[in-house]
């Protein structure tokens, strides 16, 4: 049996397709069409997923979309008729989209895959999220906790998976969500919604939580972790472009001018920057007030999170909690969970956000609907699209560059390792893509962790990134506990995905400077099993310097997806100060 | 279109605000006492559940 699961229409749309219950291809329309977080309807991710599979869009036996449109429709009318008349513009703007495109979802997948208006199913915002963590997961029985800005109606929502079975017990409602909450801190930050939410997480080491009082005042929290936001301070339930009030900026002042450069002083003034303004010192001051802002904002929603994850273990009596939706991407507060709560294990599916509601569809079909069994584990994340020898090769060639095929693996591992200890920049493409927003070494750039500048080389070369911004390590998992305080959880799930964010070891921090962010870091854990060559590649530079860790970040530049074909890793190592790119079997360089 | 809509936004919502807006609080706007859960019930079809849009 065959099922295509769909999420478009609001952030991140992607496509899966299981066969039999099992993965067989998931993607994010945004790899293709190269616009970040496209929302649109994902024709280039379903034709991929097809293609993957071998079949056509007759060939399925459901297509599953992730969420209920209807409900979602019924949900802006009434927050229309509640906030009349702010809600104006609103209205309009989301009724010309809703009235053209989002309600006519059934009949655009109808005529767009030629299938059976019968074989077309909708499954729940939440429970799609919800499915996507626990039917991926490892457990035979977990908690299972979804937040995000907001589905149909709920913004966060309680449950239980107990085998083949999942029910969702409890939910919060818009407008009261820990997503939008920090949404709007992110707004008022200077960065972009939906967006900017990493940097505030980044943001955060640099500030002192001193505002958590304040920002309590306008949202509280039940002792059963329920949520209240008192909107006389946030507008993003009647206003199309500002998260927060007048009120709100009486309480927290100006919002942050996002054309100033930001640092601190323990960020420092990075060399890419440019020359020292004249009002430095002031503007020291000015950028610290946000960076305590930001660590506030940070603490209270871990400690909202804490609540929550307590409650639910409180609730089912459980060790395991799956979670999913954008808030479970805060590696930060998922660390917190494991060392400050009863849970064990978590487990968090890469894509968490709204792309994999996709995913989370097709399974809640496959299991709770369709009554089958059998379980599937995502353990690694690999379920893009892959490009052939051929391919690369005729792309490279057609580039002008000079390129060695190497097709003894040891010498391309060699040829690698000696110019990262060179302290070269890598473009590293190998296999097929990753599902969600993290390159985990088939997509990334690579470079040495040991060096203290390489932060600043890479941001000054490739990224163009603000100075508090974090890179990542990618360590062998074996190697893992010698470098960081990994925690005992089954399987290390969230380390996979770098979902977790852990401390450095005192001993190793001078060690690996680039990828520790003030004394913490948010790792990957490399497995041989699930990816053979950037293991080695890792295992290799740790033979070469004694630390089998590499610094890895996303390949793309600032404000592109991340590279998906072979020209589009060409064109980015053409436009950037990349020093060498492996892709497949071959080494190309710019000299 | 924004015409239509517009005239629907201030004819047709007002017509509805009026009578249950300033009682009703759908977005629970107004702060209550207690728990802010809201229990939920799965359905017994599921599959015939997830054939509907709504």
């Amino acid at each position: 049996m065959r099922i295509l699961g769909i999420s478009c229409y609001f952030h991140d749309a992607s496509a899966c397709l299981l066969e039999d219950g099992k993965l067989i291809a998931a993607a994010e329309e945004e790899r293709f069409t190269r616009i970040k977080h496209d929302f649109s309807f994902p024709d280039n991710a379903i034709r991929f997923c097809l293609e993957q599979g071998g079949i056509e869009g007759g060939d399925l036996n459901y297509v599953v979309f992730f969420e209920k449109p209807f409900v979602k429709f019924e949900r802006l009318i009434q927050t229309a008729v509640s906030g009349f008349p702010k809600t104006y513009m609103q209205f309009v703007q989301s009724m010309r989209t809703w009235l053209f495109d989002k309600l006519w979802i059934k009949s655009h997948i109808e005529t767009s895959l030629g299938i059976d208006r019968k074989r077309i199913l909708f499954a729940d915002h939440h429970m799609s999220h919800a499915a996507s963590a626990y039917f991926c997961s490892p457990f035979e029985k977990s908690a299972v906790l979804t937040f995000d800005g907001v589905g149909e109606w709920a913004t966060a929502t309680m449950g239980v998976g107990d085998g083949s079975s999942l029910t969702i017990k409890r939910e919060l409602r818009f407008p009261h969500s820990l997503g939008l909450l920090y949404s709007a801190f992110t707004a008022f930050l200077g960065f972009e919604v939906n967006e900017g939410e990493y940097k505030v997480m980044g943001m955060a080491p640099y500030g002192t939580p001193k505002y958590t009082s304040r920002i309590r005042e306008i949202v509280h929290q039940n002792d059963d972790g329920s949520i209240w936001m008192d909107h006389t301070n946030f507008s993003f339930h009647h206003s199309t472009d500002k998260s927060f009030t007048p009120r709100f900026e009486k309480l927290f002042g100006e919002p942050r001018d996002p054309s100033v450069a930001f640092f601190t002083n323990d960020t420092g003034y990075p060399a890419y920057y440019g020359d020292r303004p004249s009002n430095y010192d002031d503007l020291l001051e000015y950028n610290q007030y946000y960076a305590d802002i930001a660590a506030s904002i940070q603490r209270v929603t871990e400690e909202f999170v804490l609540k929550l994850a307590n409650e639910a273990h409180k609730e089912t009596g459980l060790t395991n909690l799956c979670m999913a939706g954008g808030v479970a991407l805060n590696s930060v507060a998922n660390g917190r969970i494991l060392n400050e709560t009863p849970f064990e294990n978590i487990y968090i599916q890469p894509s968490a956000g709204d792309g994999g509601g996709s995913l989370g569809a097709a399974l809640y079909a496959w299991y709770c609907a369709l009554g089958n069994n059998e379980r599937f584990v995502m353990d690694h994340a690999y379920w893009g699209q892959e490009y052939d020898q051929d391919a690369i090769q005729k792309a490279v060639e057609e580039s002008g560059y000079s390129w060695t095929r190497l097709e003894d693996e040891a010498k391309l591992i060699d040829a690698t390792v000696n110019r990262i200890v060179d302290g070269n920049v890598i473009g590293w493409f190998q296999g097929r893509f990753e599902w969600g927003p993290r390159a985990l070494g088939n997509r990334s750039i690579v470079a040495d962790p040991r060096r203290v500048d390489m932060k600043d080389i890479v941001n000054g070369k490739i990224k163009f990134r603000e100075p508090f911004r974090p890179f990542a390590p990618s360590v062998i998992a074996e190697a893992a506990p010698d470098y960081f305080e990994v925690p005992n959880d089954a399987q290390g799930m969230l380390e996979r995905f770098m979902l977790l964010v852990v401390p450095v070891k005192d001993s190793k921090q001078e060690v690996i400077p680039a990828v520790s962010h003030m004394g913490t870091a948010r790792l990957q854990t490399v497995y041989k099993e699930t990816n053979p060559r950037y293991h080695e590649l890792i295992r290799k530079f740790g033979e070469a310097t004694g630390e089998p860790v590499l610094l890895n970040t996303s390949f793309n530049v600032r404000g592109e997806p991340i590279v998906t074909t072979p020209e589009n890793a060409l064109n980015t190592f053409r436009n950037s100060g990349i020093d060498a790119l492996v892709m497949g079997d071959i080494l190309v360089e710019k000299t | 279109m924004v015409v239509v809509l517009t005239i629907v936004y201030w004819v047709f919502i007002p017509l509805v605000y009026l009578p249950f807006g300033l009682i009703a609080d759908p977005l629970r706007l107004r702060k209550s006492a207690g728990s802010h859960w809201l229990e939920r019930e799965e359905p017994e079809d599921i599959l015939e559940h997830m054939r509907q849009q709504g």
